[in-house]
């Protein structure tokens, strides 16, 4: 695993605080450091680790590719993971997506292009950040505020019957796999 | 905000994504969502929520349905008279036209005295349906309200019904009442 990184290693600059480092290569080769701290709020990342033996003096050396993420995304996960990752466990509610208050920060972070959120989303459920699933899934619940059907039409892409019911008839008409 | 340029592509995201996205929706926008298509509104039934049930107030000029969840009241359905066109939209409910006015959690029907009936049991049917909760309660004042009768066959389900009224009612039409609502319904009658 010894990737030489194309492009500046990218700096956070809270990671600098912590002594336990992990180097990160995305899809398209760009280079991130990440705290301990951090890396663990991502499940899939943290069980990589696990299950190579990193430790704190040979993590730097041995850089994690992730081959569905790319730099654009793995920057803002980093960002992310950086800033949430000394925060206390949730208080429990019985339907936490619907009453925490989304942070103005995290707000900021996550106002982007509408295909560059979906993208992240999927970076997000790859990588398995809980918390940053929830803050994604809040904004784009909240596009929903106040809205008519038709604007949620609109804002969603959402077919209506009709196309549903053209959708799923190309589909039963299409030969499978086999032809 | 993100930019709203192109859609937002909410079908292509992964299950536990969509499922956390309505999750994510207050009880007004679930309703909604659920006006929006057959597949929107089998999402919005199959998403789990907290909300308690449907609570009804009706008399001979008014009614108001709400759904109450453990925060109080998540969202309130209410007629009105008086009609503006801001924020105003139109719902296909029964193949019926509904005008509603939305502020915030507070919907504002507008209908014609004559489809009182049937506006009020499409609305509590799309609300039970979609949320998948039950009927709590009906408060009936019936003072100046001759075809309260009629609107029973539409709360045959609630668990309670309380009819409030200067007179009691008679046997006749006690009996209509017990004769058309579910057996475990509980039946309250209270002077005005």
């Amino acid at each position: 695993m010894s990737v030489e990184p194309e492009v500046p290693i990218v700096q956070v600059e809270e990671v600098r605080e912590n002594p336990v480092l992990y180097k990160i290569i995305s899809s398209d080769n760009h280079v991130f450091t990440i705290s301990e701290h951090a890396v663990k709020l991502s499940k899939t990342l943290w069980d990589l680790i696990t299950n190579l033996g990193l430790t704190a003096e040979n993590a730097l050396d041995n850089p994690i590719p992730v081959e569905n993420v790319n730099g654009k995304n793995m920057e803002t996960i980093v960002q992310f993971c950086e800033r949430h990752k000394y925060d206390e466990e949730e208080p429990e509610y019985t339907n936490y997506i619907r009453e925490f208050v989304l942070p103005e920060w995290d707000r900021q972070l996550l106002s982007i292009d509408n295909e560059e959120l979906f993208q992240l989303i999927l970076a997000t459920n790859y990588l398995d950040i809980q918390k940053l699933m929830d803050y994604c899934c809040r904004v784009i619940g909240d596009m929903a505020k106040d809205k008519t059907p038709e604007e949620l039409r609109i804002i969603y892409g959402i077919p209506t019957d009709a196309e549903d019911d053209a959708l799923e008839r190309s589909a039963s008409d299409s030969p499978g796999p086999s032809g | 905000m993100p930019s709203p340029s192109t859609p937002f592509p909410l079908f292509r995201l992964p299950y536990l994504a969509l499922n956390e996205v309505f999750r994510s929706l207050e009880c007004g926008d679930l309703i909604e969502m659920s006006l929006c298509s057959k597949r929107c509104k089998r999402i919005v039934k199959s998403t789990r929520n907290d909300f308690f049930g449907i609570r009804i107030f009706i008399t001979s000029n008014y009614f108001s349905i709400r759904v109450d969840g453990k925060n109080g009241v998540e969202t309130m359905w209410m007629s009105s008279q008086d009609h503006h066109d801001e924020n105003s939209r139109v719902y296909m409910l029964n193949g019926e036209e509904i005008k509603i006015q939305r502020l915030l959690n507070i919907f504002e029907v507008f209908y014609p005295q004559e489809h009182r009936q049937f506006i009020i049991t499409s609305i509590v049917n799309l609300m039970m349906d979609s949320l998948q909760i039950p009927m709590l309660s009906v408060d009936l004042h019936t003072h100046g309200f001759d075809d309260f009768l009629d609107f029973i066959p539409c709360f045959q389900n609630s668990r309670k019904i309380s009819f409030i009224g200067i007179t009691p009612l008679s046997e006749e039409d006690l009996d209509f009442v017990k004769n058309n609502v579910s057996s475990d319904t509980e039946l309250q009658f209270s002077p005005f």
